[in-house]
Parts: C-alpha cells; structure tokens; sequence
C-alpha cells in the first residue's frame, strides 16, 4: 500500500465544514427563519420585561389611586392607562411577565425532568413500559385542566402550587414524546456496538441515549413553556393561581371584565399579550422542531 | 493450522430462535429458528467465512457469540470457557477479546460523540489508563486504519463511507482482541473502498493475530478473505470447506446455486445459472432437509430424513443425502 487510505479516498471529504455543535447549527437555522426570529425577539422582549420590571415602569403595580381610575391608554403618565383602583396596567403587565416567565419555565423544566426520568425509563426497561405508560395514560384521560383545578384544589392556591400542577400536566407528553424517541434510538447499531464493547446500562442511557434525544427534548420544552403561561393564565383567571393583588395577567383578566364595557383595555390588553406570548413561544418551538430535526440535521 | 492445536472459539449446538406470533387463544408461541444447531471450531488466527442469503441467521450467529443475544441452546466456548457461565469479570474480559464489526458504518458510530471519544471509550471502560495514555492509545489507532490524529476531532457525518467504517474498525481494535466478528462489514462500502478496507483487515490480522468471523451475503469478497467457509441455510448449516475447495467443488446443491448465481464477465466462460425452486414455505418442514421445498435435486426422503453432517474429504462438510 503505497499512499495511505486516507489520502488514496478522503481527500475530498476532510476539508468539509467545521463541525458544527447541535445548538450552534439550531441558532443558525432559527435566525434564517423571519417567523421564528420575530418570535424569539417578543420572548426576549418577554424576558427583559420580566428581569427589568422593576426598573422600566415608573409606578408600584400594587400602588392604588382612587383619584385616577379607569384612565384609557395614551394618558398623562399611564401609557397603558389604569384600572379600577387606579393602578398603572403598563407596571402591572410588566409584573405579571415575571410571574407568567417564573411560572412557565420553571413548571417546564420541572416537568422535563420528570418527563425525562420517566421517559427514558419506559424506552429503555421494557418490563416497566406497560405500568409507567398506563399511568401516563389515565392521566391523559383527565382533561388538562381539570387536572390542574384538582391538584391547586387539593393543594390550595398559590404560585408553587400552581407550578407543581403545570409541571404534573406537562409530565405525560414529553414523557412520552422522550419514549419514542428513545425505543428509536435504542434500536441502531450504534448502541449494540457501544454493548459489544461492554458499556454499562448507566453509560449507555446518559452518555449515548439521551444525547440523542435533546433536540425532541428542547422542542417541547420550548412549546410547553407556551403552555404552561396560558395555563397559569387560565388557573389565575378561574382565581386559583396568584392571589390578589398579585399582578398576574390572568387573574387582570378575570378581574377585568366586570368593567369591560367602560375600560375595554382592562381585558383586552392582558387578553392580547398573553396571547401575543404564547403565541411566540409555539412558533418559536416550531421553528426549533425544523432546525433540530434529526431526519434533517444529524447525518448531514 | 496445526492438527492438535486446541481451537480459539468452539460452537456447539448453538441454537437461537425468536418467538414470531403467539395465537391468542391457545397461548402456543411459534418460533423462528434463526440459528438451528451450529457446531463448529474456530482456530486462530484464521477467517472463517460465513455465507448466505439475508435472513438465513448468519448476523444472528454472530451476535449470539458475542453474547449480544443469548442463546437458548447449545454453548459456545472462547478458549474453552463457556461464555454464558462465566463469572461478571470475566464476562468483561471476554469483551475485550471478542469484538465486532458492522455493517453499516453510518448506524454504527454515535452521531453525537466526537470520533477521538468514540475510541477512547472502550478504553475508559476497560481499562484505568490516565487520559494521556487513552490520547496516545487514540491517535495509535487511527494511525493503523490510516487515519490522522485531527480525525479525533471530527463528527461520525463528517467522514466518508470507507473512513466510518475504519474508525469501527479501529474502535474494535482499541482493546486488543483476539476475535472479531465483521457482520457484514464491507459490504455497504463501494467496491473500490470494500478492497482498501479488506486489505486493511488482512494486514491488522497479521500484526495483531487476529481471528476473524467474516459474515457476508458477497461470494467474492468472501472467498478473497476467507481460509474456511461455511454455508448457511435458515439458520442450518449446508457446507462447510476450505475457501478453494468450496468454490472448485461444491457439494450441497444450495452452494452450487450460491456460486452459479455469480456473474461471470467473460463471454465464453458462460456458466449454467441452476434455478431454486420457489416456495412460500421456507421454513422449511420439520422434519426432512430445510433445504428440501427449494432444492432442484430433492428426492422422496428428503422429505422425512435430517441429512447428516458428514465429513466428506478431510475437512470438507457437507449435509446433504445426495452427495
């Protein structure tokens, strides 16, 4: 053998692109879609609001003033207006955003951490798929929020009970999104290889298996977190979410609309951004679903 | 080979089979039985070949020694220690002496998993080098499949087709086997990589002694690297002999189709193409020959007799009633 293999075939190959790492080539496919990049500006305009609330309104959300109630948007010193205690709806949303952010993420990232620990799981020990993916499916046959309404309802309502029930209701999907996932990858020779070599169970779940499955991981995540606001919205809308006067943008709602004849903007206002939020979150999760997909991206 | 030497791998009655379907209301499971009783020695340092068509149970053969599937008849002893029985280290042991190699070398390597880390892993688990002995074990190896020390930086989908299937080769060889099993290993490669790629198996025999279970559907490429061959049909063996002797003089009628099936590039040379029989039942009959329903020279009692495995020339088997 006179030239090396590797000069003989590869010549041509060795000098392809850099590698690229899974976040750096979904950054990159997010920021060539126009509808995925607006979404991610409003999430970011979402978080800054809810980092910097305290700082970019000029008013207390919980101040009243029964002097200036009912003000429409575009007054003197409340952009946004006022409500019927005469606090300023622009701090108040901007409030509400923290707790809106707060709540979705953190019920989110609970719930994939259950998710996940149940998921791969049920993928991988075959004997405990049945139990885990039966008690995955009677909580399916509960309607979502009704789930959530007897987990507050037992629990009572408060913010950390709200997240622990968004958490149990984001459980089942990702859980079951991860199994398929895993009984996929499961399946290909690389993992038999990594057997043959006598790799061990833990070795094999965490460091081969579940690699393979974050870009199904972080889709959902991004999609449940969308979820998860409208949710917590819906909880403090039926008044089992935040409590009074927590500025949360469901409860604003539902506080909202026994005035919605004289101060419309009361409902509407909370109405549109919630929708506005949870809106940008699915579209952002979309946009990640077609830049991480592993049928367009892993054997490139 | 020496006459007393005591064989490296010795498969006796090895049996797999896999349940298909099970009638719901007699609870009576069907079987298909991928591997039907293989015995068989393996000496080392030499290829045995292994032949036949997809589904015939030649993977699974090779999966069962490796201990990837368990088997439910039978043993199979490596260097006369039976591999199922053996305690939790020397099972380790036996996993740094028993490798394999797959066939497709896209499915085979961990997309996410740097090829510098997919060989230092069965050294992290193996063995208690410190990382700069694993470095040096790394870049050792990729120099023997002709590779270089910047490959170790690269993704699995960054490498052609011939490259990936060097770097299963060299992962197999990180823990210094002694057996390995190459399941179809080149037969995803393009023809003019498959030569490179077996030349290389050729030369690593040679340095490393290596014993190698070649597994392939690919007549030719078979026969170029093989010392033994062995034919199978639906998990039984038809034939076994010496690479030459096989294909100069094929006995079992099975092998004599195989080989009249393989293109022949010179006008004159025109050989007659022998015809199977078709049959949906390949399965064959419990009872009589499994080559039976398809084999053009079957003859009554093929129907109701087990052809035995009879040693016809030295070292040439055969299991046929009408050889």
């Amino acid at each position: 053998m006179g030239k090396s293999h590797a000069e003989l075939e590869g010549t041509q190959i060795v000098e392809k692109k850099q590698p690229r790492s899974l976040l750096n080539e979904a950054i990159r496919q997010v920021l060539r879609n126009r509808l995925a990049l607006i979404s991610l500006v409003v999430i970011l305009i979402q978080i800054f609001m809810a980092i910097f609330a305290p700082w970019i309104v000029a008013h207390d959300p919980l101040a009243q003033n029964l002097s200036a109630t009912y003000l429409s948007p575009g007054s003197d010193g409340h952009w946004l207006g006022t409500d019927q205690y005469g606090r300023d709806v622009w701090s108040r949303m901007a409030h509400g955003a923290r707790i809106s952010l707060f709540v979705g993420i953190s019920a989110t990232a609970l719930g994939l951490i259950g998710g996940t620990i149940l998921g791969l799981t049920a993928g991988y020990f075959r004997r405990l798929d049945g139990i885990i993916m039966r008690i995955l499916d009677l909580m399916f046959a509960f309607p979502n929020i009704l789930l959530a309404l007897l987990i507050v309802a037992i629990l009572g309502p408060s913010i950390v009970n709200t997240i622990i029930a968004l958490s149990i209701w984001a459980i089942p999907s990702i859980a079951r999104i991860l199994r398929s996932r895993v009984l996929t990858v499961k399946k290909q020779e690389f993992i038999t290889a990594q057997r043959s070599i006598g790799a061990s169970y833990p070795r094999i779940l965490f460091k081969h298996i579940l690699p393979n499955c974050t870009a199904p991981l972080i889709v959902v995540g991004a999609m449940e977190i969308g979820t998860a606001i409208l949710a917590t919205a819906a909880l403090g809308y039926l008044g089992l979410g935040a409590q009074p006067p927590a500025p949360e943008w469901g409860a604003m709602v539902s506080e909202g609309q026994e005035y919605m004849f004289n101060a419309p903007h009361l409902v509407l206002i909370p109405g549109i951004v919630i929708m506005i939020s949870v809106f940008a979150f699915n579209l952002f999760g979309d946009a990640l679903r077609d830049a991480l997909d592993p049928k367009t991206d892993i054997n490139k | 080979m020496i006459a007393n030497e005591r064989p490296l791998l010795e498969l006796e009655g090895v049996k797999k089979s896999y349940p298909i379907k099970r009638k719901s209301l007699t609870f009576k499971k069907d079987y298909i039985h991928a591997v039907n009783g293989i015995t068989l020695d393996i000496m080392a340092r030499e290829t045995l070949g292994v032949v036949g068509e997809s589904g015939c149970g030649k993977s699974t053969l090779g999966r069962t020694i490796l201990q990837l599937e368990t088997l439910n008849e039978g043993s199979v002893k490596f260097k006369s220690q039976d591999v199922s029985k053996v305690s939790k280290a020397k099972k380790m042991q036996l996993k740094r002496d028993m490798q394999m190699i797959f066939q497709d070398p896209y499915a085979s390597l961990d997309p996410r998993q740097k090829v510098g880390r997919a060989l230092e892993e069965p050294l992290l688990i193996h063995t208690k080098k410190t990382k700069s002995e694993r470095q040096t074990k790394v870049n050792q190896l990729l120099k023997e499949v002709d590779l270089t020390e910047e490959h170790a930086e690269r993704y699995p989908h960054q490498f052609s087709g011939g490259q990936r299937q060097r770097i299963g080769i060299a992962r197999a060889l990180a823990l210094d086997p002694q057996f390995i099993v190459c399941d179809e290993a080149v037969s995803a490669l393009d023809v003019s990589v498959q030569a490179q790629v077996i030349q290389l198996f050729q030369s690593l025999q040679e340095n490393h002694d290596l014993t190698y279970l070649f597994i392939s559907h690919d007549l030719s490429v078979i026969r170029y690297i093989s010392d033994r061959i062995l034919v199978m049909y639906l998990g039984n063996m038809a034939e076994l002999a010496p690479a030459n002797v096989l294909y100069n003089y094929p006995k079992h009628p099975y092998t004599k189709t195989l080989l009249s099936a393989i293109p022949s590039f010179t006008v004159n040379e025109r050989k007659e193409r022998l015809k199977l029989k078709d049959t949906d039942e390949k399965n064959g009959p419990v009872t009589g020959c499994p080559f039976e329903p398809r084999c053009p020279m079957a003859k009554d009692h093929c129907k109701t007799l087990i052809p035995e495995w009879r040693e016809i020339n030295p070292g040439h088997f055969v299991a046929c009633h009408e050889v």
